[in-house]
């Protein structure tokens, strides 16, 4: 049985806004969102094409930064970091599932998961077993050679969920992660996260999925860079 | 920066074989041009420089308005009359030379073309021929006993792999090595004969081109000097510096270009470098893009490019250096003829290096610009951009 802290917030969002220049116009793609996520969540964002979802998940794991706001990630607050403390905060605390993989093609599965790893500054023979240790846990222990070339897609999405755990961080976001995957493998994907979820990180799906969101502790609601409905599932 | 990530240079290397061969020989050509050019540049340099010092305190006696000993035509007891006349005190010897340059160039039965000769008083030539050394067999010494035998400088053995015995022809007429020097100057592409000999040869008897006369010390120099021009008449006398002078201008300004050319070269090589390191790195953006994102830094990305351009580098340099060692020793251009001189280019094992090394800083320099350009860019806005 999983536990929420129930008052440990890993994440606390207050009023942010992401606002982008494009020629003359702003796009207001975040306006005054505010959420709190607790340790050990899953959290799915759902909404419509363009209603901020990648946005608010790239401004939680440190990729961008909110125009307005505060956001506070593991009690760092992110709004006003640099680049490289940036760096610094999504290599130890958050992993990241993208829609497409983003697995490095001219690495091996091995490899690609050991990234994190030796950007942590890992000894190599440590690295290696943990790679392989994390590759075995995702079910690919028969292709820790393979490249992603030579991988179907739910098998590259599990080298990039094993890559994004492989630190251990505290938060893993995953954007549409089976967006690109049949039902089944969906499925599997959304199991494997679950079974991470249970050892304790926090996840956070942006999904079109109505049966994966009903799987979360709780859906949060997007439209027009506001949030609509933040309830329990 | 972490080392664990320069696996990923090279495996990028590898992925890219073709283009990865084409930057090398690319560079390699342009570090094998760099290379002889100034291995030759600096064997004149040395050669001018050994000249110089083999010449000092000489003075060149030769014939008034015809300054150039290969025409300017003097008695040959002008020799003795300086003996004469000199302080003797003051100076350690006086000899005098036949100095010509044969063009054979169109007869097949002569060895030498466009060879520099000079006939010997050999009674007397050693007092002022300095660094001087045997590498076999014996040098002339005997006026009558020594008729139809030469010298022959080292780099003449070398070219026409001649030993003592050998014959040589010159002008239809045979004549066996006697014996084969090296002074480590321009003197080593010459065939020395005697006196007698030489002037049978060019058909100048009793004539000397240039007689040379060695003064003790420079303080006596002007004095000896004036003491020659005073009592011969028609000769211009030169300190072998001043004379040199000249030589050494053509030769410098010589080097200044190959130097030029050889920056121009190298310039072509970091723009080349430049070139494939943009297009490797715009290939590679999305794979920056998503290191970062997993949490690898600025710094490492630099690294693991920065590693690649010096890869790049250094193997053209090496294979450059190859390339200009088969040039200068296997294909054998290492011989550059120059004015009548045999001028051997070698590859020190300085240069080599130094090629490798001036390598290696090429292509960190061409790399320089694409990778801090792109190692500083967000990877949201790689990843944006260019999905
Ligand atoms: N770099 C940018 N420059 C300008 N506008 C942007 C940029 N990134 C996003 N936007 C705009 O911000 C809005 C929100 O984009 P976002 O990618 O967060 O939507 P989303 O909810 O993830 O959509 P989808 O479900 O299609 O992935 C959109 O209108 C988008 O066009
Ligand atoms: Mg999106």
């Amino acid at each position: 049985m999983k536990s929420i802290s129930n008052d440990l917030n890993v994440i606390e969002a207050d009023d942010i806004w992401k606002v982008y220049k494009r020629g003359k116009t702003d796009v207001k793609a975040l306006r005054g969102v505010n959420f709190r996520v607790r340790e050990g969540e899953i959290v799915a964002i759902m909404g419509p094409s363009g209603c901020g979802k990648t946005t608010l998940l790239n401004i939680i794991g440190g990729l961008d930064t909110p125009t307005k706001g505060n956001i506070r990630v593991n009690e760092i607050e992110l709004s006003n970091l640099g680049e490289s403390k940036l760096t610094k905060f999504r290599r130890e605390n958050i992993g990241f599932v993208f829609q497409f993989y983003n697995l490095l093609p001219n690495l091996t599965a091995l490899e690609n998961v050991q990234l994190p790893l030796i950007a942590q500054g890992i000894p190599k023979k440590e690295r290696f077993e943990k790679a392989k240790d994390f590759l075995q846990a995702v079910g690919l222990s028969d292709r820790l050679y393979h490249k992603p070339g030579e991988l179907s897609g739910g098998e590259q999405q599990r080298v990039a969920i094993a890559r994004a755990i492989a630190v251990q961080p505290s938060i893993v976001l995953a954007d549409e992660p089976t967006g690109d995957l049949d039902t089944k493998t969906g499925e599997e994907i959304m199991g494997l996260l679950r079974k991470i979820n249970e050892m304790g990180q926090t996840i956070i799906i942006v999904t079109h999925d109505d049966m994966i969101a009903a799987t979360a502790d709780r859906i949060i609601k997007l439209r027009d860079g506001k949030i609509i409905e933040n309830s329990s599932s | 920066m972490k080392l664990g990530f320069l696996f990923i240079s090279i495996r990028d290397l590898k992925s890219k074989k073709l283009r990865t061969v084409i930057t090398i020989v690319g560079i390699a050509g342009i570090i094998t041009s760099y290379l002889v050019m100034m291995a030759a540049a600096n064997t004149m340099h040395d050669l001018v420089d050994a000249s110089f010092s083999a010449y000092e305190y000489r003075l060149f006696v030769l014939k008034r308005g015809k300054e150039d000993p290969m025409v300017g035509q003097l008695p040959e007891w002008y020799v003795d009359k300086i003996r004469e006349k000199v302080n003797p005190d003051y100076i350690d010897g006086v000899s005098g030379f036949l100095w010509w340059m044969v063009d054979n160039s169109t007869k097949d039965e002569d060895d030498a073309e466009f060879q520099t000769i000079r006939g010997l008083q050999v009674e007397s030539y050693k007092s002022v021929i300095e660094k001087y050394e045997m590498i076999a067999g014996e040098e002339l010494s005997d006026a009558q006993e020594d008729r139809n035998y030469c010298m022959i400088g080292i780099n003449i053995a070398e070219k026409f792999g001649k030993t003592v015995g050998d014959k040589i022809t010159l002008q239809n007429h045979a004549f066996t090595i006697k014996g084969i020097f090296s002074t480590s100057t321009m003197i080593d592409s010459e065939i020395w004969l005697t006196m007698r000999d030489a002037q049978n040869l060019v058909g100048k008897l009793h004539k000397v081109s240039i007689i040379i006369v060695k003064v003790k010390e420079q303080d006596y120099v002007d004095e000896i000097r004036k003491q020659i021009e005073d009592n011969l008449r028609g000769v211009a006398v030169f300190e072998a510096d001043e004379y040199m002078e000249a030589n050494a201008e053509a030769l410098d300004s010589f080097r200044g270009v190959i130097f030029a050319i050889s920056m121009i070269a190298l310039f072509a090589a970091v723009l080349g470098m430049m070139n494939t390191m943009t297009m490797t790195l715009r290939e590679r953006r999305h794979d920056i893009a998503v290191m970062k994102a997993v949490g690898v830094s600025n710094k490492s990305v630099a690294l693991i490019y920065s590693v690649e351009a010096l890869l790049l580098g250094f193997l053209g340099g090496i294979v450059g250096v190859i390339l200009g060692f088969l040039m200068l020793n296997v294909f054998g251009v290492s011989n550059i003829e120059l004015a009548g001189y045999l001028i051997s280019v070698d590859l020190t094992y300085q240069l080599a290096f130094e090629s490798v090394i001036i390598s290696t800083i090429l292509g960190l320099i061409g790399g320089f610009y694409p990778i801090a350009k792109i190692s500083r860019q967000r990877a949201l806005d790689i990843l944006q951009k260019f999905g």
